[in-house]
């Protein structure tokens, strides 16, 4: 385990800003709204789903609903997924939501008070617009949201179906926002039955927060055709549940977004019939998620790439679609620019064609005297300041920032709501944009334990396709566990004081990673790239100048109060990810592995009024979550069991257990 | 000036000098001496009176030098680097010279975590290299280490130990060299169980003139027994015994016996080897074999007549 | 660095049995760095004493706090108020700092958890060996850079003596024989023929035996 300083000189890939002592997480960096996602899976790993959703929330004010349709970039940078697959981290939200209802913690919304005097109209109860109203709320600002359609949610509501997102659970989400007191006036649209300028002369700011509520057309002959739908009003039908009496049996969707996946296969579900998707890109480049994509293929939708759609053709009713060949999409510098070769041209059968090419909004209702709109329709827009043109106007969501995932619309309104509340002379503060921890090294990622990822339970697709029924059935409580032991606690291990380092080399001598590293003039640093957090530079600094970021050696002090509080006086020191105990009868302590105990802890918890001593240790074979964590544990345990004896207590009062029944770490 | 002791003589004269070894009590009777002196008186030279050996406390080497002299016997005195610092070292030369004692041994000195008092100090103030330039110079000078002149010298024939055994083996006879350079007469070595090694010792210290100005005794010990043998074999720092005299002497039906010829074969031996001018006896707490190995090897002290 | 290791429980037990406010003082430099002193150590005899007071029913309190050396006057004095109302003070830093606090810190009785040992090199992690006795006269450029006094059980200066086996010292088999490295050194760089040369007597009045030394610089003085 000793290595010798030379394989230590290396460096940290990143600084963290000043004023900020963290490198982050880079779920945590990546995520537009910068959720905690390190700390809810922490929470979940320990089966605490209140305190999780409770983190989530603290940036998330649509919890439930993103944990089921976000398009999470938190998991494309997961530093996890270059050891083997990122952390669902998308579905341990879900788990969290999922886990504080079964247990019935109450999710009650706060008590709040607008006493700032100020209120703010908000055009939209989109995601953007929802998000705006609660950080505008907890900011003492009242909002008052305008909505056009019969129910609150927009996109989410008209846009996405069920069996992505039951619309139950939209309501809960929307139902918490209400009771904090943000009213939702539904059916009450601007230009309709408000007009712009009563909103602007009644309300201190206005929020225009309209997503992109309009399909684009394609003009090509044959469009005004009758089985001729757009994608934007036929998904409100089917979420209306109206009849759409146009849809025939042989359906062609001119698309690859999402929206254009969604299109497709509430296609299938409603006529059973052929439903085949044409897009311009190649498959690889397709818009749409590559989970949707994967979902809808295996519901048998078939895919016809890189044609681009010429001419809807039939005499009188849908016969099909001629379509030709597609080259590029793009132009050098990335700019939508397809290219066709208008000699290959073949003809697809069809009876319905849905067009889902994009959307657009509807300004319809911006009266003259601003906000202006450019000559392409889309508001100026200040992206810093979330200003429009007019004074007092501001803009979020996919108004502003076109087309984009639900969570970067979140991210728009919180950024808004900050700025209209500091127009309103309310304290506001923008928070710093946080850095991340740099990759794993290579020869880091070599040392961590693969453990493949859990897979998130579908409905079989024969049957998932006759209705609109919710098609994941969620990850559960064990396997939501097991996911979470996956997490690497990025930038949340050792870190150390430079004024009580005495660059003994201890810790660079024992880090089985190789994190702290020194040359001729003592230790140089913990690299936060290479450190997994397994705790043994912790246990056996000699000058107790590391601690653990997560859980640092207080909180573990607290933990063994609290577990000596149930008064058994026998306490087990465990992993918060093993579902099983050495003694089930004793107060736990909850670590991320025992490899972190040291030897003063064990005797601590003799000092706070335990009887007797459990440690949870994980086999010779097994090794654990870290590379000899499990030696650390046992070294910990004799040492400290030597101190009782002499003193003259009994050293068997430390008793350390194998995990009776690991599941984690294991392949599913 | 030299002191003119028998010792001195018989190797000057070029005869074969046997010398033997005489170990004093673990007390303050002088009978023990009394009674080994007599043993020996006729068949040694002179005898080795051992200083504390293996840092055991007994009688000291001077006073039972002296008792040996009143025998009629010639004692050569041992006065090692471990209990005393040069201050009672000169006084001791001084006195042993003024008591008649002739030849003086210098040795290191066995450590004392070997002895029964481990928990003593280990002086150390000189070591035997140092301790024999400053018996030489107290000699003949004379002067004290100090470099003060001291005005009636002691006449000793100085001797050390050599260990043809130890490590690192290359620098055995160097060492040896060395001694001579600091001023020895004569050394006696380790006890020999291994003849071609000690061969190949000797041969080294006549390519470096080391015999022509030391004359060396080859040391020579009767094994008792099987165990004795083992337990110098594997306990016993710079011995070399080889597996055949433990066999043998395992397979012995009269071990004793057997080990006396053991050591007759030996000084056979080692008698033709160039250079080696004489033996020496160590039948330690066994004085009584001296004579019968002495007779069974056909030898007589040198300066017998 | 100077190695000191903690004396067994008993010892210690039979002095602290006496007093009743014990403060715990660590050290965080050369006994922290020889893992037996710092504030890790410090911290767990302080656990260890409370839990055993407890259980033999002995009152009182048992504090602990480290400093960053404990040869230093400014160090001791800084945490000299924390020995208010204490009957004992238990140093876990080397000899030199419990002397340095009973002068500091008069009134307060004090007592060593330590026996100092070495002046030592680290081996390897857990592994120390004497390497330097301060004795005053360092000599080593002739030994190839290894010390005789230090290493050698005899301190001899015209070694090996005659013990010398197989590398190893007559008093065990896992001491080296100084004198074998010294030889081996030398000749590597082809000078064994130095060790011909006759070394010594050594000066011993520049070492401890000459009595307590005092080292003074000249310097600007504050």
């Amino acid at each position: 385990m000793e290595r010798e300083l030379a394989d230590s000189i290396t460096r940290s890939s990143a600084r963290p800003v000043p004023g900020d002592a963290r490198l982050h997480p880079p779920c945590e960096v990546a995520c537009p709204i910068h959720t905690s996602a390190q700390r809810y899976i922490q929470l979940v790993a320990e089966g605490d789903y209140g305190r999780a959703l409770a983190v989530v929330r603290e940036t998330n004010p649509l919890p439930q609903s993103i944990g089921r349709i976000c398009a999470h970039p938190c998991e494309d940078s997961c530093r996890r997924g270059g050891v083997d697959e990122p952390i669902a981290i998308c579905n341990l939200k879900r788990v969290a939501s999922d886990g504080a209802k079964a247990s019935g913690l109450g999710d009650e919304p706060p008590a709040v008070e607008f006493n700032t005097g100020r209120k703010v109209a908000i055009i939209g109860s989109g995601p953007s617009g929802l998000a705006a109203a609660h950080d505008l709320a907890l900011m003492g600002v009242q909002p008052v949201i305008f909505e056009k359609q019969p129910e609150a949610g927009g996109f989410l509501r008209t846009g996405i179906l069920n069996y992505r997102l039951p619309k139950n659970i939209l309501d809960e989400d929307i139902d918490y926002i209400r009771g904090m007191g943000v009213e939702i006036r539904t059916g009450t649209g601007v230009g309709e039955e408000i007009k712009f300028e009563e909103l602007a002369s009644e309300y201190d700011a206005v929020l225009i927060a309209v997503g992109l509520s309009e399909s684009r057309s394609l003009p090509i002959p044959g469009v005004d055709l009758p089985e001729v739908l757009l994608a934007v009003p036929f998904l409100e039908d089917v979420n209306a549940g109206r009849d759409i009496p146009e849809l025939g049996k042989e359906i062609i969707v001119i698309g690859g977004g999402n929206v254009a996946i969604d299109a497709a296969r509430s296609a299938k579900r409603i006529g059973g019939g052929k439903v085949t998707m044409v897009c311009l890109e190649a498959d690889h480049e397709m818009p749409a998620h590559d989970w949707e994509i994967a979902d809808a293929r295996e519901e048998g939708i078939e895919m016809l790439c890189s044609q681009g759609p010429n001419a809807i053709v039939g005499e009188g009713k849908v016969e099909g679609l001629q379509v030709k060949k597609c080259e590029s999409v793009f132009d050098e510098h990335g700019r939508f620019a397809p290219t066709f070769c208008e000699t290959e041209l073949s003809v697809i059968t069809g009876d319905t064609v849905i067009v889902s090419i994009g959307q657009m909004s509807n300004l319809s209702f911006v009266p003259e005297a601003g906000p202006e709109v450019d000559e392409r329709g889309i508001l100026f827009f200040d992206r810093e300041q979330c200003t429009t043109s007019r004074r007092g106007v501001f803009a979020s969501g996919e108004v502003v920032t076109g087309p984009g995932a639900a969570v970067n619309a979140l991210a728009s309104g919180k950024k808004a709501a900050i700025a209209a509340a500091r127009f309103l002379g309310v304290e506001a503060h923008y928070g710093h944009e946080p850095v991340a921890i740099g990759e794993v090294p290579s020869d880091v990622r070599e040392q961590i334990k693969q453990a493949p990822r859990r897979r998130m339970p579908v409905r079989a697709t024969g049957q998932r396709i006759t209705d609109f029924e919710e098609v994941e059935t969620g990850l559960g409580e064990v396997d939501g566990r097991c996911e979470a032991s996956r997490c690497l606690l990025c930038g949340s291990g050792a870190r150390y004081s430079q004024l009580k380092c005495i660059s003994c080399l201890t810790c660079v001598r024992v880090c089985p990673y190789g994190a702290p590293w020194a040359d001729k003039d003592g230790l140089g640093g913990i690299d936060a790239d290479k450190c997994q957090a397994c705790g043994i530079c912790f246990t056996q600094c000699p000058a107790k100048a590391i601690d653990l970021t997560v859980v640092s050696e207080d909180d573990i002090e607290r933990r063994i109060h609290v577990a000596l509080s149930a008064e058994t006086g026998m306490v087990e020191f465990g992993c918060w990810y093993s579902q099983s105990r050495v003694a089930p009868e004793a107060g736990f302590i909850a670590l991320p592995c025992t490899s972190r105990l040291s030897t003063r802890l064990l005797l601590h918890a003799f000092e706070a009024g335990a009887e007797k001593v459990y440690v949870a240790v994980c086999s010779e074979d097994d090794d654990g979550r870290f590379v000899h964590g499990h030696r650390q544990t046992r070294t910990a345990v004799a040492e400290a069991q030597k101190a009782l004896k002499e003193i003259g207590m009994e050293p068997e009062l430390i008793e350390l257990g194998l995990v009776p029944e690991k599941k984690c770490m294991k392949s599913a | 000036m030299m002191p003119g002791s028998t010792l001195e003589k018989v190797l000057a004269d070029g005869k074969f000098a046997v010398t033997a070894e005489l170990g004093p009590p673990k007390s303050a009777d002088p009978q023990v001496i009394i009674d080994k002196a007599n043993i020996l008186k006729g068949h040694a030279d002179a005898v080795n009176i051992t200083d504390n050996q293996t840092a055991i406390a007994r009688m000291c080497s001077m006073a039972a030098a002296k008792i040996v002299i009143d025998q009629g016997l010639e004692p050569i005195m041992q006065m090692t680097c471990r209990d005393r610092n040069r201050l009672a070292m000169q006084a001791d030369i001084l006195g042993a010279a003024a008591l008649g004692i002739k030849n003086l041994l210098c040795l290191t000195g066995d450590h004392q975590s070997f002895g029964n008092h481990p928990e003593s100090m280990g002086v150390f103030d000189l070591d035997s290299v140092t301790l024999i330039r400053m018996v030489k110079e107290m000699r003949d000078v004379p002067q004290f280490q100090c470099g003060e002149e001291i005005t009636f010298a002691p006449k000793l024939y100085i001797g050390a130990a050599a260990n043809p055994y130890a490590d690192p083996f290359p620098f055995r006879a160097i060492r040896l060299a060395k001694k001579v350079d600091a001023g020895i007469d004569f050394c006696q070595t380790q006890i020999i169980y291994n003849v071609e090694k000690f061969a190949e010792f000797m041969h080294q210290c006549v390519e470096l003139g080391v015999t022509e100005r030391c004359k060396i005794l080859a040391g020579v010990a009767p094994l008792k027994s099987a165990g004795m043998a083992k337990y110098m074999k594997n306990r016993v720092a710079g011995m070399d015994v080889p597996d055949e005299v433990v066999e043998r002497m395992a397979a012995a039906k009269d071990v004793q016996d057997e080990g006396i010829n053991v050591c007759v074969e030996i000084i056979d031996r080692v008698r033709e080897i160039d250079g080696v001018a004489g033996v020496h006896i160590m039948a330690v707490e066994w004085e009584s074999a001296v004579p019968e190995i002495m007779s069974r090897a056909g030898l007589k002290a040198g300066s017998a007549d | 660095m100077i190695t000191a290791e903690r004396k067994p429980f008993e010892q210690i037990k039979a002095v602290t049995d006496q007093f009743e406010n014990i403060l715990v003082v660590g050290c965080n430099t050369c006994v922290a760095v020889c893992l037996t002193g710092g504030e890790r150590e410090a911290e767990l005899l302080t656990a260890q004493l409370r839990l055993q007071r407890e259980k033999d029913g002995i009152s009182g309190t048992v504090n602990t706090v480290t400093v960053l050396r404990q040869c230093e006057n400014e160090f001791v004095d800084a945490v000299a108020a924390q020995a208010d109302g204490k009957d004992l003070i238990l140093s876990t830093a080397c000899s030199i700092g419990p002397q340095l606090i009973a002068e500091r810190i008069p009134k307060v009785r004090v007592a060593p958890a330590m026996n100092t040992n070495m002046l030592a090199v680290v081996k390897k992690h857990h592994v120390w060996s004497e390497y330097c006795v301060a004795c005053g006269d360092c000599v080593i450029f002739s030994t190839g850079g290894i010390c005789p006094i230090a290493r050698c059980a005899k301190q001899l200066l015209n070694g090996p003596c005659g013990g010398s086996q197989g590398g190893h010292c007559e008093i065990s088999p896992e001491v080296p024989c100084v004198w074998q490295l010294i030889y081996d050194k030398l000749a590597a760089f082809g000078l064994e023929g130095n060790l011909s040369r006759i070394d010594g007597p050594k000066n011993w009045s520049k070492s401890n035996s000459g009595g307590p030394r005092t080292m003074k610089k000249e310097g600007f003085e504050p």
